[in-house]
């Protein structure tokens, strides 16, 4: 289902906001639900982009058993003497952790299946100003360059017959730091040169900017936002007026 | 018209070139040749006003647009009268999209939308690149991507086009089009200045400006 | 050396068409191949496979005979130098002079008859003057010339080269053709992608081919 770009922004905005306040991990686990439900309607394929970012679903995994460890509190429940391992406590903010981390990859995977020029597009439409808009995507792309660049020297290392994989770690670690350098000045001399021949073609040259592509909202849009806000109002009433329903124990 | 005036440029108090004057009327075409450091690059960003202001860099003379001084002039007025392809097109082009890129500058200048997708569909065929329309830049060989970066500032529609060794990476049947493309675009009144090291591209020149002395001669 | 491509298809992924298809060609020492084609038709893919930084989709390439499956790029790298198309990515070193003795300094095997080639090839390729610049500030035909003097360092049996004088001037572009002549006069092979006709127009004994609808012709 193809949604106008404002939509999907203020359903990434709301549910990650509704994911913050929400009180307990039943509430947040509705959020969760309810963002997976979001992204089907939007048909974006969730397994795959978990795939594509596994290395941060580890980490994050990883991150919530540390503070299921480190958070004490409520009844023990793995413990050695007085020494307590796992308590109630840490194991409901490690679940609160991950749950609310949950939300947010799943808003941002809203935000990486829609092209970023709609995304920017909506963005300008809804007042952001066009040079953040315009900044905010050129950081992340530069992201990608960054990387490609390194990849590239690589290459040009192999390609000078030495065989990284098979260098001893000290010289695989000088290598590494040798090539930070020339990456990290060849970004900024990228984006030195880039910010020459982007004013070169009128950037900032008004205040107002036209835009190529048209955005319109239409019945659907309106609906979708609708049940969107209404959640969100319905949310917040029984998230505030009923409170938690995990007591702290 | 350009004229200039005893243009000269210095970098870390090493001359680059000084006692450049010339004039490049409305339908003309001048080629500039030089040797690699004789400040053709330079010249270049200095005739789109996009010197940098550093210490390091001392620019001297006049660069007169229609009688107006370069230095006077806002970025929109600037964009207008001169329009510059860069040698490297990996610097110029950011955009994932073809069209995205292309459209980028008459954005800026805040070209109605009709007029735009009028400019960018004129502008593709002219370059002879509709069948890249809908593909991703980081999908474009080396050529392609100078050609859209050509196109990206045709967009723009200058009065001046600057093309900084526009031919090194395009195929001859590419390189053959590039020069009907700027012939095309003088003899709509507007002025070309191509630096080049091929002589091809000499052939489609009014006028031949040779860099790498320290004095300058103009045929 | 002779390099023998048997078959060679390539394509991105399952869903795009074949860049490459059923290539046949033998490239051998001793000769210059200028290799052009249009726009986006795989010249430079040609080249990373046969250096084994993309691998084929189906087909064969054998360097002597010997199949190039079983060898990794470090170690082709090491019989072919090859040079990018956009040269800024294969410099990184603080210098001029350090670009050119790193591969030696990182495989310890810096002496001072390298030292001395490293200063005989900074005199030759005109960079000596330049030795303790940086890379990145110079021209582009500055970079190219500097890759090209990191590749004449290494007693290699062929040059890829992928668009070596696009941004040479005359002067460039002819020692680039000496370089070359000479080059194959001692036995050795050269592959340039180019679509640079003054210079293939200037180079001896030149092998004209085209690379077309996925095969050389």
């Amino acid at each position: 289902m193809k949604r106008d770009p404002r939509v999907k922004l203020i359903y990434i905005l709301l549910l990650t906001t509704l994911a913050i306040l929400a009180k307990d991990v039943i509430y947040i686990s509705a959020i969760v639900l309810v963002t997976i439900i979001v992204n089907i309607c939007l048909g974006t394929n969730i397994l795959r982009a978990i795939k594509r970012i596994s290395f941060y679903v580890s980490f994050i995994v990883f991150i919530t058993l540390v503070q299921s460890l480190t958070v004490k509190g409520g009844t023990p429940l793995i413990y050695i003497g007085d020494f307590v391992f796992v308590s109630t406590t840490g194991i409901i903010f490690a679940l609160e952790f991950l749950l609310r981390m949950l939300v947010i990859i799943l808003s941002g995977i809203i935000a990486t299946s829609t092209d970023g020029r709609e995304m920017a597009d909506g963005m300008q439409k809804m007042g952001v100003p066009y040079e953040f808009v315009f900044m905010s995507g050129i950081a992340l792309r530069f992201f990608p360059i960054f990387s490609d660049e390194f990849r590239a020297r690589l290459n040009a290392i192999t390609m000078r017959g030495i065989n990284i994989k098979k260098l001893p770690f000290r010289k695989k670690i000088r290598l590494y730091g040798y090539l930070m350098s020339p990456t990290i000045s060849g970004c900024v001399l990228r984006s030195e040169q880039l910010s020459i021949s982007v004013e070169a073609r009128g950037f900032r040259a008004l205040q107002h900017r036209t835009m190529y592509r048209e955005l319109k909202m239409g019945l659907y849009d309106w609906l979708f936002l609708a049940v969107g806000i209404v959640f969100g109002a319905g949310f917040l009433f029984v998230n505030y007026y009923i409170g938690s329903f995990i007591p702290i124990l | 018209m350009l004229i200039v005036k005893d243009l000269a440029l210095k970098y870390n108090e090493k001359t680059i070139f000084e006692n450049l004057s010339f004039k490049l009327g409305k339908g003309e075409i001048l080629a500039v040749k030089g040797k690699n450091g004789s400040g053709k690059t330079s010249l270049c960003l200095a005739l789109a006003g996009l010197m940098r202001n550093e210490e390091k860099i001392n620019l001297s003379g006049d660069i007169f647009y229609d009688g107006k001084n370069i230095s006077g002039l806002s970025i929109f007025e600037k964009c207008l009268e001169v329009g510059l392809v860069f040698q490297n097109p990996e610097n110029q082009i950011f955009s994932p999209l073809v069209t995205e890129e292309m459209v980028f500058a008459p954005e800026n200048l805040a070209i109605l939308r009709e007029e735009m997708a009028r400019r960018l569909q004129n502008t593709l065929k002219i370059c002879g690149i509709e069948h890249l329309k809908s593909k991703k830049t980081s999908e474009l060989s080396g050529g392609e991507k100078q050609l859209l970066a050509l196109a990206s500032v045709l967009t723009m529609q200058p009065k001046l086009l600057i093309v900084d060794e526009i031919t090194s990476r395009i195929d001859s049947d590419n390189k053959e089009k590039v020069h009907g493309i700027l012939k095309d675009y003088a003899k709509q009144g507007n002025s070309v200045i191509i630096v080049t090291h091929s002589e091809k591209d000499l052939e489609i020149a009014d006028k031949l400006l040779l860099m790498g002395e320290k004095t300058k001669s103009e045929d | 050396m002779k390099i023998e491509i048997k078959n060679l298809s390539f394509r991105y992924s399952k869903k795009s068409p074949n860049v490459l298809e059923n290539l046949s060609y033998i490239f051998e020492g001793g000769n210059i191949y200028f290799l052009e084609g249009k726009n986006g038709v795989g010249k430079t893919t040609l080249g990373k496979i046969i250096m084994g930084l993309l691998k084929p989709t189906s087909g064969y390439i054998s360097f002597d005979g010997e199949d190039s499956s079983k060898i990794k790029p470090a170690d082709r790298a090491k019989k072919i130098g090859y040079m990018f198309q956009n040269p800024a990515l294969q410099l990184f070193a603080p210098t001029v002079f350090d670009e050119l003795a790193f591969p030696f300094e990182i495989m310890g095997t810096m002496d001072e008859h390298i030292k001395d080639n490293i200063q005989k090839a900074l005199k030759k390729f005109n960079l000596y003057e330049a030795k303790d610049r940086s890379p990145l500030t110079m021209s582009y035909g500055e970079m190219q010339r500097l890759a090209l003097a990191g590749i004449s360092l290494r007693n290699v049996d062929f040059l890829i080269l992928d668009e070596p004088s696009s941004a040479l001037d005359e002067e460039g572009r002819n020692f680039l053709i000496s370089y070359l002549e000479d080059f194959s006069r001692n036995g050795g092979g050269v592959i340039l992608f180019s679509h640079d006709e003054d210079t293939l127009s200037k180079i001896n004994g030149v092998i004209e081919i085209v690379l077309d609808n996925g095969s050389i012709r």
